[in-house]
């Protein structure tokens, strides 16, 4: 009965409930879409450089961060892959091999980073997904891909020959022809001008060090949990090793997603401020045009609980349908944008290409972020119900139908 | 036998320095199935004397009887309860909550009470036909005239079957036509239902129509006049 009530006075004032049910679903849609666009950006930073590159974390020898030289590197027979994979958060171990090196052509030289990949599983899709011209090397022929900007900066079209020329493992001179059978895009400008890619035997063989790797990188199922999971991993490991956690392999990836929530979280508090306001605005103008109703209500027989019961409900019917419509209209903003992500322009533009990754804004299409912000909303509202409870509680019937 | 009963009620309010007596040492009983109309200067305590005997409003001393039972003892839900159970009220205005049905007004205290929905139905039915609004139970207050309104509250006053109903002008913002309608019916339900009525009017109409006239001024009782039919 109340609650039949409660429902019938929501759509009395219509033009005002069709105000606050806007008010509230705007926020929602603000807040959720802001953050979408935030935690889109988050994803796609951690996508692309972290779980793309170095991984959420990493097994290495125990000098190797601090010297990155192959001597540091290690073997992977001697860690005990089995038992780690019986971690629950562990989904897999990738073998990574990389080597410093200088690239040359006839016409110029440069520094090159060479990065390797486990031939003897599926290549990885992100190396297939990002070549851009030519095909994967073929293992054993002596074939490289190379980063764009590098394959442009040495003049070497697909076919030509490239001449490696570094330090292998113990001191041993690494020194080889390849053919350059592709192109790689790897989304991060920084890379793309210095990257080349083998397969790991091959790398091996050029460096003089079969088997040898530099690092075991974790595929976790949870991203969030890493630092635990890392502990687990030292704990089975054991002192021979170190294990690093994105964040620290990349404490300015990690500052930069920090402050980006920071401000984020910001934004969301001046917007909860105004709409709190807003809100608080209706519900007392509801409340103090209904005074003298309230005062009847009581006058006549109904108990101050009910009343304050059947306020309440009006209050989470309105904002629960604010909530939902804000997270109908932020949905498909979301996926619109999720997959026609934001092309930035000019500074902005460069401001991410110089942290190292495309000037593109993919929202996030996590459902959560819709949820989280509508369930604040939910409960600013039920926080200011506390001012019609009060004025019921204090409600005089006689001074409430004063007229 | 006696439904009302105060004794020496007053009440004070203190305005600034000084104070205004809106009841001053007021005693008076009210008999059952009484019709009974209390007048007087605006200003005279007229509705701070209605409020008092209502249970809606605390007198500053005195005691008012109801059935015997001093209300002015009872607290917070008690009192509740006790206006649901035992008195029906009639306002001046916007008596009726307006998102609900004539029906559902008038059924509301009953539901609130917890009668199970046959009787409901029925005995709402029965006092919206007393009333002679058989005929638009399915209309919200907005869809009414004033008078119609003021039928639908005596209906809805009368649905728990309380001891007395009380009304403070309850015609005050009736035309002339409606005003007698309000009245017939009142009268009608005095007469046959023998429900005791009290009400405070300016009206001369209406205070012809009362078969007993309390006259008040400066929050006292001056005359205390009972008519024979
Ligand atoms: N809440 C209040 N605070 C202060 N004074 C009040 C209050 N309520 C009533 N009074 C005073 O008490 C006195 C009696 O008021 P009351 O409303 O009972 O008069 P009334 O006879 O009903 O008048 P009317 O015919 O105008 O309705 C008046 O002088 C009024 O100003
Ligand atoms: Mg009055």
């Amino acid at each position: 009965m109340i609650l039949k009530l409660a429902w019938k006075n929501v759509w009395r004032n219509r033009r005002r409930t069709f105000i606050t049910i806007s008010a509230i679903a705007f926020a929602v849609l603000f807040a959720a879409g802001m953050r979408s666009m935030r935690a889109g950006l988050e994803e796609r930073m951690l996508e692309s450089i972290v779980k793309d590159n170095i991984g959420y974390i990493q097994i290495q020898g125990k000098d190797f961060w601090d010297d990155q030289i192959l001597e540091n590197g290690f073997y992977p027979e001697d860690v005990p892959v089995e038992k780690l994979l019986e971690l629950k958060e562990i989904l897999g171990l990738e073998k990574k091999l990389e080597s410093g090196t200088l690239s040359s052509t006839g016409m110029s030289s440069r520094g090159t980073f060479i990065l390797s990949y486990d031939q003897s599983e599926a290549a990885p899709e992100k190396i297939v997904n990002n070549i851009t011209a030519g095909n994967l090397p073929e293992t054993g022929k002596q074939e490289i891909v190379l980063g764009e900007e590098l394959a442009s900066y040495l003049e070497a079209e697909i076919g030509d020959t490239v001449v490696f020329l570094g330090q292998g493992f113990q001191g041993a001179t690494a020194a080889g022809l390849y053919l350059l059978s592709g192109t790689i895009d790897m989304h991060i400008p920084e890379l793309n001008k210095m990257v080349a890619y083998m397969p790991m035997s091959d790398l091996q063989e050029y460096i003089s060090a079969p088997n040898l790797i530099t690092s075991l990188m974790v595929e976790v199922k949870n991203p969030d949990d890493v630092d635990k999971t890392k502990k687990e991993i030292q704990k089975i490991v054991g002192d021979d090793y170190r294990v690093m956690t994105w964040s620290e392999m990349n404490p300015e990836l990690k500052q930069l997603i920090d402050s980006s929530s920071a401000e984020g979280i910001i934004m969301n508090i001046i917007l909860y401020m105004i709409l709190t306001f807003v809100m608080f605005g209706t519900i007392l103008m509801a409340t103090q045009e209904r005074k003298y109703e309230l005062g009847v209500l009581m006058a006549i027989g109904m108990k101050r609980r009910k009343s304050m019961v059947m306020v309440a409900i009006e209050n989470v019917i309105i904002s629960i349908i604010g909530a939902l419509v804000g997270i109908m209209m932020v949905a498909p903003i979301a996926y619109y944008f999720h997959y026609n992500p934001i092309v930035l322009q000019g500074e902005s533009a460069e401001l991410y290409e110089n942290f190292g990754f495309d000037p593109v804004i993919p929202f996030s299409i996590n459902p959560e972020i819709a949820i989280d912000h509508a369930t604040v909303i939910v409960v600013i509202s039920m926080v200011l119900m506390l001012y019609p409870f009060l004025v019921i509680r204090r409600l005089k019937p006689v001074d409430a139908m004063k007229l | 036998m006696s439904v009302i009963k105060t004794i020496d009620l007053t009440k004070v309010y203190k305005q600034g320095d000084y104070e205004i007596h809106a009841l001053d040492g007021v005693s008076v009983e009210i008999e059952n199935g009484e019709f009974t109309a209390v007048v007087g200067p605006s200003g005279s305590g007229k509705t701070t004397l209605l409020n008092a005997i209502g249970g809606l409003d605390e007198p500053t001393s005195g005691s008012v009887f109801v059935n015997n039972e001093d209300i002015t003892q009872l607290k917070g839900n008690q009192l509740i309860d006790f206006r649901m159970k035992h008195i029906g009220f009639v306002f001046q205005a916007y008596n009726l909550i307006p998102v609900l049905t004539a029906k559902e007004n008038v059924g509301f205290v009953m539901l609130l009470q917890g009668t199970p929905e046959a009787e409901r139905d029925a005995r709402t039915t029965e006092l919206l036909e007393a009333v002679g609004l058989g005929d638009i139970m399915k209309k919200r207050p907005n869809q009414m005239s004033g008078g119609q309104q003021q039928r639908v509250a005596v209906a809805r006053a009368l649905a728990p079957k309380p001891a007395y109903i009380l009304a403070d002008e309850p015609t005050a913002n009736l035309d002339s036509k409606s005003t007698e309608n309000l009245l017939d019916i009142m009268a009608r339900l005095n007469k046959e239902e023998g429900i005791t009525f009290i009400f405070s009017t300016h009206d001369q109409r209406v205070i012809d129509r009362a078969r007993r006239v309390i006259t008040m001024e400066d929050g006292k009782i001056i005359s205390d006049e009972r008519r024979g039919e």
